[in-house]
Formats: structure tokens, C-alpha cells, sequence
């Protein structure tokens, strides 16, 4: 090994490390947001709509988690022709969203069928026995798998870079092509990318325990 | 659209297919065994073999695989001290990143053997490592199979990640073809078929596995 390390690059090129950071959390966030309403709908549609809208929600489900997400990427940034942002979104957020649906489907069919039957034979509303009784009891089950699941939807965020988003993995690229520093920068991008898991964790640890405190108060 | 100007490109696209088919079943073998060790390390009663098992599947569970490729890829070159093939780095990355996940596949497997069936091989006078080859192991596979066919459909779709490398394997062929023919809706729509119907193939293996296993518990 004759490798001569120079790991001040980090400090020399933090601006860029910094503006990466901040395009992967603003994605992550973003699309999170929505993977959470498609999966929703998704999931709302195939617990308890007819059997054509259902099989339609089945088929959305199992064409866009069944497609590699760079091919994904590439569809909507190339062949679509959107805007690189608005393709990583679209993107990120129907890969996620296939996902995110199937979680809170199980949310749901873990809920007892007797309490849609109680709700409905006290004369609720469909709507009401949906989204006052079903559903609040069903998210508040899945919460954990989601947060894995946005762990896992950051990371895939990284795919973002080879249609040319200026996110956290980009920038490793590029202080590559102006350095030929590109281990320091692997490593360093690496380091930042466990710490963002760490914090998610943490602070989908403490989100949990308040929301389950929440329900015990009743 | 017209999906004929492909045809003449099919050729091409196929040797693409073959390295992507390549790529996924070594790193599959390769993380299998990875894994499998890892497993065995993170079970072990030994601290000192256990943290780091634990330290290495947790850290690798937490990075991005675009990362972890372009980690080797930058790491062989200063380790070997010489220039070292796209291929070779990219299956070194799918092989360390898959290992992770496999890991904890497999641990689920082998802390799903009863107890009861570890401690009758180890009465009858199995050794710890006679035991786990011969008595959990064959059983812990069984149970996980399912499992590992959803783990095997991830790898497939990583596999589409060393086209940031430079390996050809079937994306970075497509994108090869549609930079000289530039026919971006037949080409990527053709790609996303030809991975759904690998991938989904591989998810109607997987619920026939987990079916025919539910079907052997109960009987």
C-alpha cells in the first residue's frame, strides 16, 4: 500500500459536501411525504374498494416494486423529459410507494375484522369506518416499519446522482474529478450516510414513544 | 413508438442480460457464503467474534449500495496497489453488500430452529460446530427460503447499479443503444420489461415457496 491519504480534502471541499446533504434530505423528505400518500391510496384501495380498483392498485404495486429504481430514474428523467428534481421525485416516490402501501395494507388486515363490523352495524358511514376507525389504529401500528422503510428510501435517493441530481453521493463524484481524492470522499459520504440512518432512528424512536404514549393516555 | 428499431440491437442487449445474469448469480453465491459465516459470527458466544459480525452487518445495512460500489472501486486499486478491473470491484461491492442482508436472513433461520432440537444434537454428543452444520442449518434454510428469493430479487435490481462504474451488464447496454439510436420511451420501457419479468418471476417463486412451506407446517 503506497497510498499517500489526504484526508484534508474533506474540510477543502465541505461546501459541496454540505449542499449535498442538504438536496439528499430535501428529496428524502419530499418524497417520503408523498410514497406515504400514494401508499395510502394504494393501500386503501386494495383493502377495501371493488375488485377492479383493486386489482388496478395490485398491478401498480407489483409492476413499479418489481423494476430496478435506476431504471425507474432514467424513465422519467429521459424518456419522460422531466426536470432532474422533479424525475428523482416521481421516481423515488412510486419505487417507495409500492413499498410503503403493502406496510400499511398489513397495518390494516392486522386490525380485527370485528371492528369495521362494529362501526358498520352502529350505522357509520363507510368513509368513517375507513378513516376514524380502521385507519388510525392501523398507521399508528406500522410506524416502525416505516422508519426502516425511510432509512431505506434515503439510501435509494443516492440513485438520484446518475441522472445527474447534485445529492450527498453526487459530490462524491465530483471531488473525485477535481481531487482524484476518491476513496477520502467514498469514505467520508459513507460515514455521513450512517450518521443520517442513526439520527433518523433516534428520532423515529422518541416519535414512537410519544405517539404510544399518547394512546395509553386514550 | 416503434419498439422494431430495437431488433437489430437484441444481440447486444443479450450479452448485457448475460453479464446482469452473471453478476446476480455469483454475488448470490458469494454473499450466501458471506452471509452465512456472518450469520454464525454474529450467533457466536464469543464477544469478540460477535461485535465486529454485528458492527460490519449493521454498518453495510446503513449505506447506500451506489456507495459501497463506488467505495471499492475507489479502496481495491489502493489495496492491491494496482489498477483493478470495473467487474472485479463490482462484484466485490455486491458481494460485501448483499452479505449483510443475507446475514441477517439467515440468522432469523437459525434462531427459528426450536431450541429443543439444538439441545438434543448437543446431548447426544454434537459438538457446537457439528451441530450447527448438520442439525440447525439444513432446517434454518428450509425455513428461509421464501425469504432469500425476496433478498435474491433485490440483488437482481442492485446488479443495475454498477452501470455507474462502467461494468455492461444489461442496463448500461440499453443506455449504450440509446445514446448511438436515441429512442429513450422503447428502450428504458423494454428494460423495465425485461427486469419486471425476471423479477417478477422470481416474487411468484418466492409466494409458491412460502405457500408449500405454510402447507408443511400445518401437515
Amino acid at each position: 500500500m503506497n497510498y499517500q491519504f489526504n484526508w484534508g480534502i474533506v474540510l477543502e471541499y465541505r461546501s459541496l459536501l454540505v449542499d449535498g446533504l442538504l438536496v439528499t434530505l430535501q428529496l428524502a423528505a419530499l418524497s417520503f411525504l408523498a410514497s406515504i400518500l400514494l401508499g395510502l391510496t394504494t393501500a386503501i384501495g386494495r383493502s377495501f374498494m371493488p375488485t377492479y380498483v383493486s386489482t388496478a392498485f395490485t398491478v401498480y404495486v407489483e409492476v413499479f416494486r418489481n423494476i430496478p429504481p435506476i431504471v425507474q430514474f432514467f424513465f422519467w428523467s429521459f424518456a419522460v423529459g422531466l426536470n432532474v428534481f422533479p424525475a428523482s421525485l416521481v421516481a423515488l416516490s412510486v419505487f417507495t410507494s409500492t413499498y410503503i402501501g403493502e406496510i400499511i395494507r398489513s397495518g390494516i388486515a392486522s386490525i380485527p375484522k370485528t371492528q369495521a363490523e362494529a362501526a358498520r352495524s352502529s350505522g357509520m358511514p363507510e368513509f368513517y369506518v375507513i378513516f376514524y376507525v380502521i385507519l388510525p389504529q392501523a398507521v399508528i401500528r406500522v410506524i416502525p416499519p416505516l422508519s426502516v422503510e425511510f432509512i431505506t428510501l434515503i439510501k435509494n435517493s443516492s440513485i438520484a446522482m446518475t441522472i445527474g441530481l447534485t445529492e450527498l453521493t453526487f459530490q462524491t463524484q465530483e471531488i473525485e474529478a477535481r481531487s482524484f481524492r476518491g476513496f477520502e470522499a467514498a469514505t467520508t459520504v459513507t460515514i455521513m450516510y450512517v450518521l443520517l440512518a442513526l439520527v433518523v432512528v433516534l428520532v423515529m424512536h422518541l416519535f414512537e414513544h410519544l405517539v404510544r404514549l399518547d394512546i395509553r393516555k386514550g | 413508438m416503434d419498439f422494431s428499431v430495437l431488433w437489430p440491437n437484441t444481440p447486444y442487449m443479450l450479452d448485457g442480460l448475460k453479464v446482469t445474469i452473471v453478476l446476480a448469480l455469483v454475488s448470490l453465491a458469494g454473499s450466501l457464503v458471506g452471509g452465512t459465516f456472518l450469520a454464525l459470527l454474529r450467533l457466536s458466544p464469543w464477544w469478540w467474534l460477535r461485535w465486529p459480525a454485528i458492527l460490519y452487518i449493521d454498518l453495510l445495512r446503513m449505506v447506500p449500495l451506489i456507495m459501497v460500489i463506488f467505495w471499492f472501486f475507489f479502496l481495491l486499486p489502493i489495496l492491491t496497489g494496482g489498477p483493478v478491473g470495473a467487474t472485479t470491484a463490482a462484484l466485490a461491492a455486491l458481494i460485501a453488500f448483499n452479505s449483510s442482508y443475507m446475514a441477517e436472513v439467515i440468522r432469523a433461520g437459525i434462531q427459528s430452529v426450536s431450541r429443543g432440537l439444538v439441545e438434543a444434537g448437543r446431548c447426544s454428543g454434537l459438538t457446537y460446530r457439528q451441530c450447527m452444520w448438520n442439525v440447525v442449518l439444513p432446517i434454518a434454510i428450509k425455513n428461509i427460503l421464501p425469504s432469500l428469493v425476496n433478498r435474491l430479487i433485490a440483488l437482481v435490481m442492485g446488479t443495475s447499479l454498477v452501470y455507474i462504474i462502467g461494468v455492461t451488464e444489461f442496463f448500461r447496454a440499453a443506455n449504450n443503444i440509446n445514446n448511438r439510436i436515441f429512442r429513450p420511451y422503447e428502450i428504458y420501457i423494454s428494460v423495465a420489461v425485461v427486469y419486471f419479468l425476471l423479477c417478477y418471476s422470481l416474487s411468484l417463486f418466492g409466494r409458491f415457496l412460502e405457500r408449500r412451506l405454510a402447507y408443511a407446517k400445518t401437515s
